[in-house]
């Protein structure tokens, strides 16, 4: 594969670069880079430019491949990837979603400041840890039968709703509505309803948490106001997606697509960037199971919530203010949008791996008592250090599809970061820093600040290239990992 | 014979073996070594036996299929399976018992087996490919 100099990269702005078509001959479109300049010659590191260079030989893709500043190596996709293809005949690629199909972020505040709240934080991690499963092994709290399994497929979060797990008010501040409505239940195979039969309400492995922390900086008053946010306020993250469902369901659609490429005349770089048309049998066969998917998660996320809740209550009291959700969005995903595009409005096929939709004020999509603001986009950082809230742009669309970053973005391997960190000192360093942690010593030196990029400069280089506004700093409290 | 290979967020191994057996067996073990370090050390009974048949295009897609199914399995019945007795194993299909040991809680969750750059081959009498599991 030939290696990316930075002299083969055009600077469009000092946030903005790109990897000319001509690059290589089988791309159809340039390769573009949201980031600061010294993200980008981290990024150089790696191979996430050659993989989004790969990402370019789509068949039917448009304007442009784009990765955001937190963008790292993956598979097929480098992770932080956005690539729209032409609707209704572009391509549709597993790969360019993911497996933890909708593995997402939803954010709950709270009424509490942070110094009503502090005392208790000790308990309040040990309750989380108990009310909320997490690791690989640990089953939920629900065995679905069939018929419960297609009604959380079908619906998302509207199944944990009417079951009393949530308000309806949960539904209005989720992305969609915690629903999609391309799922079709029987799309998603045995296998995969299988591995998720006992996952619902459950957090998972590997970077999945919940953080409690606390509205530290209000930088765009206004937006912060719209968004429900104040100064020293209490707020809960919580990040995690479809768990061994969605897995299954892109497992199964690679292998299909990879058998069907041949006929439909794809020959691509990667396998792992299996592709087909998406109105094909094939496309839509996925895509409906990928929406089943994405309900699943937007309902595990929901329960998780409903969870959380439950540790409030157990904490303070039931008459205790409860958290409420600011809002849930996705960041591994494919969806029908519209953009303007070369001056002419289209639908396209959005792909986002590790990217986050970020619409702008006024858009139909967002909830109505956050339209005005622009869409809330959150973006959280590595332990220990801060998470933010942003507000997308009105020029975001014609930017990158609408789309942003979704966290730090890895820098180190696993092993290379349990190598460099010691946990023990790290866990003490943090508790002395107030940062309390539930979190196997394993886990906290892969998960270690040091093994992410600065969130600070990825943050500001989304906001300088014009995709969102920043609206709020939050600073961990205490966090509970998979 | 297998080895760890650097990646940035995942885990990818090298698998080898002096035929399709050897390599499907080292692939399992390490992708069982990345799971539960250690599990299969000294097991000497075996909880339960699950049938895998499967056809593929090709030894990598058989490969590919081969492990995504164990590891499908694994969640689905908590077994770890560290033997695998093969019926009949081609370049395009497989049928093979899978043994397992009940496990209580995996130390790394893998989300996939992957098909990047993965690629089957024979090199001087080996079978070798890289490997990417998603974590």
């Amino acid at each position: 594969m030939k290696k990316i100099r930075k002299t083969d990269i055009i600077a469009l702005s000092p946030y903005w670069w790109e990897i000319p078509a001509s690059f290589r001959a089988d791309m159809h479109v340039p390769a573009q880079i949201i980031a600061e300049e010294s993200l980008l010659d981290e990024i150089l590191d790696d191979r996430s430019l050659q993989q989004l260079v790969n990402v370019t030989t789509l068949p039917g893709i448009l304007k442009a491949a784009f990765v955001m500043p937190d963008v790292h190596e993956g598979y097929g996709f480098p992770i932080g990837g956005v690539a729209a293809t032409a609707y209704p005949n572009g391509a549709i690629s597993p790969g360019g979603i993911g497996y933890d199909i909708n593995c997402g972020v939803r954010l709950l505040r709270t009424p509490s400041p942070v110094a009503d709240i502090r005392p208790f934080v000790p308990q309040l991690v040990s309750e989380l840890n108990r009310q909320i499963p997490s690791g690989m092994g640990t089953p939920g709290r629900f065995t679905l039968s069939e018929e419960e399994m297609d009604e959380v497929l079908l619906t998302g979060a509207e199944w944990a709703v009417k079951q009393g797990y949530g308000t309806q008010e949960d539904l209005e501040f989720t992305e969609s509505h915690g629903r999609l409505p391309g799922a079709t239940p029987a799309k998603v195979s045995v296998r995969a309803r299988q591995r998720g039969r006992d996952q619902l309400g459950t957090l998972g492995s590997g970077n999945h948490f919940v953080e409690v922390g606390y509205v530290e900086e209000i930088f765009e008053a206004e937006l912060a106001a719209g968004y429900g946010l104040f100064e020293g306020q209490v707020t809960v993250l919580i990040h995690t997606g479809s768990r061994g469902l969605g897995h299954q369901v892109a497992t199964d659609a690679i292998r299909n697509m990879v058998e069907a490429m041949p006929r439909y005349g794809i020959s691509l770089p990667d396998r792992e960037l299996a592709c087909v048309p998406f109105d094909s049998p094939e496309g839509q066969e996925y895509f409906q199971a990928m929406c089943a998917a994405a309900n699943f998660a937007w309902c595990n996320r929901q329960v998780i919530a409903w969870e959380v809740r439950e540790a409030w209550k157990a904490v303070f009291g039931e008459g205790a203010a409860l958290p409420e959700l600011l809002y849930d969005v996705a960041h591994n995903i494919a969806k029908v949008e519209t953009h303007e595009i070369e001056g002419e409005t289209r639908k396209v096929i959005v792909h986002r791996k590790g990217a986050t939709r970020a619409f702008g004020p006024g858009h139909g999509e967002i909830p109505e008592a956050h339209r005005a603001c622009g869409q809330a986009v959150l973006i959280p950082g590595s332990m220990g250090t801060s998470s933010y809230v942003l507000a997308g742009t009105a020029q975001s669309s014609g930017i990158a599809f609408g789309s942003c970053c979704h966290g730090a973005g890895r820098r180190l391997s696993r092993t290379a970061a349990k190598k460099q960190v010691n946990a023990p000192v790290l866990k003490r360093e943090l508790e002395a820093a107030g940062i309390y942690l539930e979190a196997s010593y394993r886990r906290i030196a892969e998960e270690a600040p040091i093994a992410y990029k600065d969130v600070d400069l990825v943050v500001q280089s989304v906001t300088a290239a014009g995709i969102v506004k920043p609206v709020a700093r939050l600073r961990p409290l205490a966090a509970i990992k998979g | 014979m297998t080895a760890r290979l650097a990646h940035t967020t995942d885990v990818a191994i090298w698998a080898e073996g002096y035929s399709l057996q050897e390599l499907f067996r080292a692939a399992l073990r390490e992708m069982n070594e990345v799971l539960l370090p250690g599990s299969c050390t000294g097991v000497t009974h075996y909880d339960c036996n699950m049938r895998i048949r499967l056809q593929a295009a090709d030894a990598t897609a058989l490969l590919i299929d081969f492990l995504s199914e164990a590891l499908a399995l694994t969640y689905i019945q908590k077994a770890i399976f560290c033997y695998v007795y093969f019926e009949r194993l081609t370049e395009r299909e497989v049928a093979a018992n899978l043994y397992g040991a009940w496990f209580g809680e995996v130390e790394n969750e893998i989300k996939a087996v992957t098909w990047h750059e993965a690629r089957v081959q024979q090199v001087e009498g080996k079978w070798q490919t890289p490997v990417l599991f998603d974590l």
